[in-house]
This record gives C-alpha cells, structure tokens and sequence, in this order.
C-alpha cells in the first residue's frame, strides 16, 4: 500500500450534506413554483370575479336605463292621447262637425289640430274615429287603410269606458307591429257618451326599436330584447340583432328553462345565465319595464364576457410558466454550480489532508479497525522505522503486549460508535526495542453508510516531558523528605492567610503535635505583638521578603516564645503576590544564650574599661616617673661631669697620669649613664606615644634608618642588599626607630666579618608582611634567643659591642603595639636574622 | 643675686646651684659672666622684668635675654614663658629654654608660647661649655635686640 494508497473520499458524511443540500434546493424550487401558480391563479382569479361583475353591472345598467326609457316612452304616448281626450276644442269641434255645423270649418279645425299631434310626436297616422266605428278623419290622408279587428275593439272599449286604451305591440295582418292608443273624446258635459274616439298610430320600428336596439357600449354580441308573455309563451317584441324579422314573429315557451327570456317571463329579474334564442351561453339582465307587461332583457354572449378573462389567464399561466421556467434554469445552474464547487472543494480538501498528513511534524497514521498502520513520516522517525518497512504492521505489533489490551479497550467506544474520538498516552516499541511515551488523539472515520473505515491518529511524543515530569516528581518528594526533616517550621500560606502546606516542624514550634494537618486551615493566632505583624506583612509588600526577622511568638497554650522568621512572598503572573512561604525557628533557648552572651560582654567590658582606667593611672604615674627620670638623674650627671672636668683642668700641671685616667673614666661613665637614662626615657615615650597607623612607604623609611650609620659604613666594606618590600600598615616614627635599631645592630655585630653582609628582605603572604634584616655577623647561641628583647639584657660584653640592652625591647615593644611579632633566628659565630611581621598596607607595591 | 654696676644683659632663670655655677663659667670664657643675673625661680624671674617685689625700682632696662629652666620652684619655666608673652611691655623679650628635658610635651608647649629657642642641656660638659657659650655670644653679642616697649 505505501503512499500509493488511495485516501477515501470523505464520502459519508460530506457526500450526504452535499446531496441533502441538492434536494433542499430542488424542493425550495418546487416550492417556490407551486406558490408562483397559486398566486397568478389568484390574481387571475380575482380579475375573473372583477371583470364578471364588471360585465353583470354593464349589463344590469343598460336592462335598467332601457327599462326606463321604454316605460317613459309609452307613459308620452298615453299622455297624449289623454291630452286628446280630454281636449274641450276637440272635442266642441267634433261636435260641431258631427252636428253639421260649420261642418268644412269644423273638419278643418279638427284636422289642423290632429295633423299638429301626429307631426310632433311622430305617429304614423291619427284617425279620428265617429261613435259606432266609422273613420271621419284621417291624418295624413293617406293613410287609407280599413281599421283592424284589434282596433274596432279597443275603439268600442274606449268609447264605453270612457278611458284611453292601448294596445299592445302587435303584429297587424299587414305583417306589420304596430302600437294603437284609442283616447275617447269625451262631451263637453259630463256623463254624456264620448264624442268620437281618436286612434294613435305609432310604429315601433320608428323609435322605440332603434332605441332598444341602440347599445350604449362597445360590444359584438351585446343586444336589447324587449319580451312580453302571452300566453304560456314568450314574444319577442322587437328586431332581433342577430335575427332578422323576428319581431312579434319569435316566441318561445315560457318554460324554457335557460332561456334568459324565458325567465323574464317567469318573473326573474337581475343577472341570469342561460342560452338565448340562437343557443348561444349568454349573460343576461332582466329588468320589467314598468307600468307595463314588458321586459327589457339585455344580454351579451357569455363568451364576450369570458373571452378577455381567458386569455388573461393564459397570459398569467404563460407568464408564471415563464418564471417557474426561468427559476428552474436558474436553479440548475446553481445545482451544477454547486457540484462543481463541491467536486472542487473536495479535491482540495483531499490535496490539503494529504499534504498535512505527509508533512506533519506531528506523528500521524491511519489504522484500519483491524489494526493495519499506515505512518507518516514523522510518525515513522519516532519509532525509528522507514515507511515502507513500516506497512503491513498492525498497532499491536508496535505496542508493548502488555499494553495491548488496555489500549484496546479505549479503543471498542470508537467501533461500537458510542465515542467519537478518544486520547490516552501509549507507550510504543521502537524498531530498536526501545519504547517511548506518547500523547495519543484518534478519531474514527466512517464511511457514508456508517461503517468504519479508518481511525486517524496523532501522536505526540511525550517521553521527554514525561521524564521530566518523573524527576520534577521525584525532586519534589525530595524536597518533602527535606522540608518534612527540617527543624525548623516551614510554611506556605495564601495571603488571606489559609495554610497551604507546612511541615511538621511548623506545628511543633507552635506547641502542636507534628502530626497535626493543618493545611487549609488559617494560621493559628502568631503574634505575640500585632504591630510585629504589620512590620512582617508590610515587609513582605514592600521588599517581597523578610530575613531574619527575631519576633516573639505565641504558642497555641499561650506561651510565649522567640521565632526567626524567614519568609518571601510568591507573586502570580500580574505582580501581586499570590502566597507567602517561610521558615519559622523557635528561638527561645538560643536567644537566651545570646541574651547571656550580651550580658556577659557588658558585664567584661565594664570590667575592661576599670582595668583600662587602672591602667591610665599607673601610666600617668610612670610617665611622671619618667619626667623626673630625665629632669633630675641628668642634671647630677651633667655636674658630675662638669665638675669633674673643671676639677682636671684647674690641676692640669698637678694631676698624674694616673688621675688624670680617673677623671676620664667619671666623665666616660657619666656619658654612658646619659645615654642609658635618654634610651630609657625613649622606650618609656614608645610605650606611651599616640599612634598614627596609615600605610608606610617602607623602602624610604629603611634609607631614612641608614643615614644615621653612613659614617661607619663609609670606613667598612659593607655588601648591603636592599630588595624592594611592600608597604605595611604602621606608625611612620616609631617604626623607623625599628628599623634603626635593627639595621645598626646588623652593622654593629658585623664588625668581625669580612666581608660584609647584610641583606634586607620582606615576604607577603595573607595580608601579612615579614621583613627581614640578616646579616653574617657574631650571631648568637638560640638557647638565649629568649632573652634578646628583654629590656637591658645583653648577650655581648659590652666592651666589645657598645648599648644600653634597650634597643631590641624597644623594637619588641613597638612592633607589638603594631599588632606585629618579632623574632630572631641565629647561630653563634655564623650570623643572625631579625624577623618582624606587619600587618600588610591596603595597596600593595 | 649679683648685682654688677653695669647693664646685666643675660637673666638666667635657674634653681639648682651647681646649673648656675657650670653656666657662669661656660660664659665666663668669653667675659659674659658678669653681665648675668641670676633668678632663682620662675617668680623671681618674673618681678625682675616686672620690677617688682624684691627689684622694685632696680635700675636698668631689659635683658638681652632670658634664659629659662623649666623645672623650678614655685613657677616653673613654662608659666614664666607664658606670663612674658601675654605682658605687652614683655612680650617680645627673647627667651631661650635651657632645660634638662628632652619631653616631647615641653617643647611643643613651649614653641607654641612663641619661645626663641630651646636647648636641651648635654650631660657631657664639653657639650654644655659650648651650648652655653653660643648661646651667650648670640644673644648678647650678634642678636639684635628688639625695641623698649617701655620708658625708663
């Protein structure tokens, strides 16, 4: 397999989302169409009812309007032939004519009269007709034609009844519909019979057709019927539009049920729908024309009024057939849009999960449920394999035995399906049988149809950190073992003071037993003194610790003890102290020791300074001494001296050979005693004299010592070897008397050797300088070097070496209050060496 | 106390004989012995420039120079020393110091009082003959002396 093996399609899972994103926009789609319908349906539908009632109130308009105007039509022609009757010139004329008088005059008047009626309103003619039937006028006179039975009758009517009757349209024998009024002239005097009768002759086609068959609006099919009901049938009384000659001449029974005329016959009014006389669906409005047996019924073709509506509906069908198409289009579009992007994304996803798993850092690996491993390279180096020598091995093969099966078992959630992922550390066998310690994440793939494919692991190698969490593990119990074994108290609090760990030692000092826990418990009451407190806590604040701070202290029985107290504070990541940890040690005994010691200095300082004071006195006292020493054992000397040599010179001629030694003698001896008296006083002022201790430029100090002895050294052959010496910390006056008295002894005791040497050295070691006069003179026996600093002790007759036996107590004396040692090493006959140490100067040569 | 008739040019402070004897005769070498008056203390020494007490109306001016003992009865040298320097008709007599004591104390004490000298006494007498007659010759013979603060 290797890195040939093809990674699964992250099918499942995307694969689903993908298709159910597909049909979601398909069903949006189906959706969105069928409420496109639905609505165009609607709006359709509601124009349909708009233009229905647009056409019924058309309809129901023009039924009404000619209803109207065909009764005002016949109520004119009835008031006419009222006028008629009623008429008292008309009638005294027909009177006058029927009587013959002024017959010509008469029939003219009459004439005149009726001629005057049938012009203005348009009769076709006016017959003025004698009682019993007989036609005495006719106007025009042309109008020749015989009276019809009709008329005769409605003539006999009138003239018994006295009131105007009119006929009904009729369809006289001449084939033509005519409407008669007979208005009786009435007498002149009440109660007498009608005078004559007037017959009015209208013709239908002249007006009242036209005028119904006139349609106030545009429309193919909109036509006026004008029915009456005879009978059990139904006339139609005027021309039909689509009909020629029908009128009178067309009936229908009146029990036709969808014939609109029909129904006016049987007395429906308002919109009715049926099929007129061609069989034709129609609308219709039926309106009784009044005070009349007539109806007025206006009708259009039904399909006039649904033609528009139709083709509106196709319109809108077509139009949302347009959209819904469009909006199919277009969601296709988008479909394979999608597809495409999808396809795309997934290759790139595959591209980048192939990349990342190749190129990890992290160690990664596919395993197969049953185990199969399939590494990566960073997975591969952590185990020490190749890739390909990697493959084929299963998880187990790579893991401890002993770890198999509990791996395994955090494995079974993942297949059972219960867990998603799951991380553990694992320990895992190298190829060279080593193992290390790993952070382990899997997560587990299923396919489309849930089944598993692969577990994607990665793997994190923790050896490194888990060992070092071994050894801060292990320096922690090490530190415990420490803390716990201390002495004194330690202790690590929070600053609202709950205790966080101390060791036992901490509740012993406290007068507890060490077995005690007190962590998360707030710290006992401490202070002996609440102000020591502020001084520790402030500290801490101010300095973040607190060294050796001596407090007394309160046990838990109350007594009170002395604490050392040790603490810094431990600050968190803002700065502000988050805990506080130290040492406390019970003091007590100790400070009582201390306390003893303090004393006890005191106590030996007093002691001190009485014995200094003692010591002061006897000083002053021996300085006193001295100054009498000096003052009055010189001045008998000097008159010894002087009186003596006056006593020689008086008797100069007189005094023998003899004498004359004497006298020398006393004034040798007195001269030696001066000198012992001023060598004493000398190393009484060294013992006195006030120091000034400062660094000294030793090399010019010894050439000042010298000077005093270049008389001798110019008469001798000296080997002198000087060597450079440090500098040392000493009083300048007094150590040169030092170096005086031991360079002049080295002359001094070397007066017997030849040659000369004398050699003048110093070593520095520790901060201390030893100087060094050596020279190859008489030497001493070391069996008296104990006796060589002792004030006038003499190893040497003193005929042979001249001195008083002062020198070397006074150099002892000196280098001593330098807070130096002097010594001497020495061989009788073979030379001596003078040593004397110093303190060494702060800067060195 | 010496009295010679003429002007005493040297006043010797000194208590002990035997001083005063070997002095005279160190200046007697060079005929100053009999200009020397010879105080026997420090107040003697003090009234003799006063001219008080005992030399009240003593005739005769200033010495030439004093020279002083510091180790004396009643007022030592150093009082004697410190008395002259704070008297504006003394004060700028020439004193020397001629003493016995080589003690440190005394010489600074004695400098710091504006002394002119001081000559420790050598206990050989050759030394003292010539200390002494040096001091003689200087002072009375080449030392200019300073003017009288004071008339007669």
């Amino acid at each position: 397999m290797g890195d040939s093996r093809v990674i699964e399609r992250p099918s499942g899972r995307e694969t689903d989302r993908h298709r159910r994103g597909q049909w979601l926009l398909f069903a949006g789609f189906v959706v969105l169409a069928a409420l496109i319908t639905l609505l165009a349906y609607l709006a359709w539908r509601q124009q349909a009812q708009a233009m229905t009632e647009q056409a019924e109130r058309s309809l129901n308009a023009v039924a009404q309007l000619k209803a109207t105007r065909i009764a005002a039509w016949a109520e004119e022609r009835r008031g006419d032939a009222e006028l008629m009757s009623h008429d008292a010139l008309l009638s005294a004329a027909i009177g006058d004519l029927l009587a013959g008088r002024d017959a010509a005059a008469s029939a003219g008047r009459i004439r005149s009269s009726l001629a005057q009626i049938q012009r203005s309103y348009r009769y076709v003619d006016v017959i003025l007709v004698a009682p019993g039937g007989r036609p005495l006028i006719r106007v025009p006179a042309s109008a020749t034609h015989p009276l019809g039975p009709e008329v005769r009758g409605m003539i006999a009517e009138a003239e018994t009844t006295g009131e105007v009757v009119s006929s009904d349209i009729y369809l006289a024998i001449d084939g033509v519909a005519r409407l008669e009024l007979v208005a009786p002239v009435l007498a002149q005097r009440p109660g007498d019979p009608p005078v004559a009768s007037v017959v009015l002759h209208a013709d239908p086609k002249r007006f009242l057709y036209p005028f119904i068959q006139d349609w106030p609006l545009p429309s193919d099919s909109g036509e006026t019927l004008l029915v009456e009901r005879r009978g059990d049938r139904v006339v139609y009384l005027n021309e039909l539009r689509h009909r020629k000659g029908t009128a009178l001449k067309l009936s229908a029974p009146a029990s036709e049920e969808s014939l609109p005329a029909a129904m006016a016959a049987r007395g429906r009014s308002g919109i009715v729908e049926g099929e007129d006389y061609r069989g034709v669906p129609v609308m219709a409005a039926i309106a009784p024309v009044p005070a009349t047996d007539w109806f007025v019924v206006a009708k259009v073709d039904t399909s006039e009024v649904l033609d528009p509506i139709r083709r509106r509906g196709w319109m809108t069908a077509g139009f949302t057939l347009l959209v819904v198409a469009l909006g199919a289009v277009g969601s296709l579009l988008l479909w394979r849009l999608r597809e495409r992007q999808v396809d795309a994304e997934l290759v790139a996803s595959e591209q980048t999960f192939r990349y990342v798993f190749d190129s990890a850092l992290l160690g990664m690996s596919m395993t197969s449920p049953d185990g199969e491993v399939h590494a990566n390279a960073a997975f591969c180096s952590m185990l020490g394999y190749s890739t390909s020598e990697i493959a084929h091995k299963r998880w187990q093969d790579l893991t401890p035995p002993e770890d198999v099966s509990e791996i395994q078992t955090q494995l079974d959630p993942l297949l059972e399906g219960v867990a998603d992922s799951a991380r553990f550390l694992k320990r895992y066998v190298r190829k060279d049988g080593g193992q290390i310690w790993t952070d382990v994440s899997t997560r587990l793939r299923r396919d489309a149809e849930g089944r598993p494919l692969y577990f994607l692991t990665a793997v994190l190698d923790i050896t490194q950190r888990k060992r070092a969490e071994d050894e801060l593990r292990a320096g922690e119990a090490k530190f415990r073992e420490v803390v716990e074994s201390l002495e004194e108290g330690y202790y690590s609090v929070t600053v609202d003071g709950v205790l966080l760990d101390h060791n036992p030692a901490y509740c012993r000092v406290l007068g507890m037993d060490g077995h005690t826990d007190l962590r998360g418990q707030r710290t006992p009451d401490f202070w002996w003194r609440e102000d020591d407190r502020g001084i520790y806590v402030r500290r801490l604040q101010e300095e973040g610790r607190v060294r050796d701070y001596l407090v007394d202290a309160k046990r838990i029985d109350g007594a009170r003890l002395a604490v050392l107290l040790n603490a810094h504070a431990v600050r968190g990541d803002d700065g502000a102290i988050e805990r506080v940890e130290g040492t406390v040690l019970d003091f007590t005994a100790r400070k009582a020791a201390e306390d003893e010691v303090v004393r006890l200095n005191a106590e030996l300082e007093q002691r001190v300074a009485d014995r200094t004071a003692e010591l002061d006195g006897a000083n002053k006292e021996l300085e006193a001494f001295a100054y009498s020493v000096s003052h009055d054992l010189r001045a008998p000397l000097r008159h010894i001296s002087g009186f003596s040599t006056l006593l020689a010179d008086r008797t100069t001629k007189g005094l023998d050979e003899k004498s004359l030694h004497y006298v020398d003698v006393i004034t040798r001896s007195v001269n030696e005693m001066g000198v012992l008296i001023d060598d004493l006083l000398q190393f009484s002022r060294t013992g006195r004299a006030e120091l000034n201790i400062e660094p000294v430029d030793m090399d010019v100090v010894i050439q000042e010592a010298l000077a005093p002895l270049r008389h001798e050294m110019a008469s001798r052959e000296l080997d002198w070897s000087i060597e450079p010496v440090p500098q040392a910390n000493a009083d300048r006056a007094l150590i040169r008397q030092v170096w005086a008295n031991l360079l002049s002894n080295a002359v001094k005791y070397t007066r017997p050797a030849t040659p000369t040497r004398i050699k003048v050295s110093a070593r520095e070691t520790d901060g201390v300088v030893v100087y060094s006069v050596a020279d190859n003179g008489v030497g001493f026996d070391m069996q008296y070097a104990h006796k060589l600093f002792g004030v006038f002790q003499r190893l040497h007759d003193a005929s042979e070496f001249e001195g008083t036996g002062i020198g070397l107590a006074n150099v002892h004396r000196i280098v001593t209050r330098l807070h130096g040692r002097v010594w001497a090493e020495g061989e009788l006959g073979k030379g001596a060496t003078f040593s004397f140490s110093l303190p060494a100067a702060q800067e060195t040569k | 106390v010496s009295n010679p008739s003429h002007l005493p040019e040297i006043l010797l402070a000194e208590d002990n004989p035997n001083d005063v004897e070997l002095t005279l005769e160190a200046l007697a070498a060079h005929n100053l012995a009999n200009r020397v008056t010879v105080a026997r203390d420090g107040v003697e020494a003090v009234e003799y420039l006063r001219r008080a007490g005992a030399f009240a109306g003593r005739e005769g001016g200033d010495p030439a120079v004093l020279l002083l003992d510091i180790k004396m009865p009643r007022m030592d040298g150093i009082e004697v020393l410190r008395e002259i320097r704070g008297d504006p008709t003394l004060s700028r007599l020439p004193v020397v110091i001629l003493t016995s004591s080589k003690e440190e104390q005394d010489i600074i004490t004695a400098y710091d009082l504006g002394v002119n000298a001081y000559v420790v006494k050598p206990v050989d007498f050759e030394s003292f003959m010539r200390a002494v007659e040096s001091l003689g010759v200087f002072w009375a013979l080449i030392n200019e002396r300073p003017p009288r603060t004071r008339a007669d």
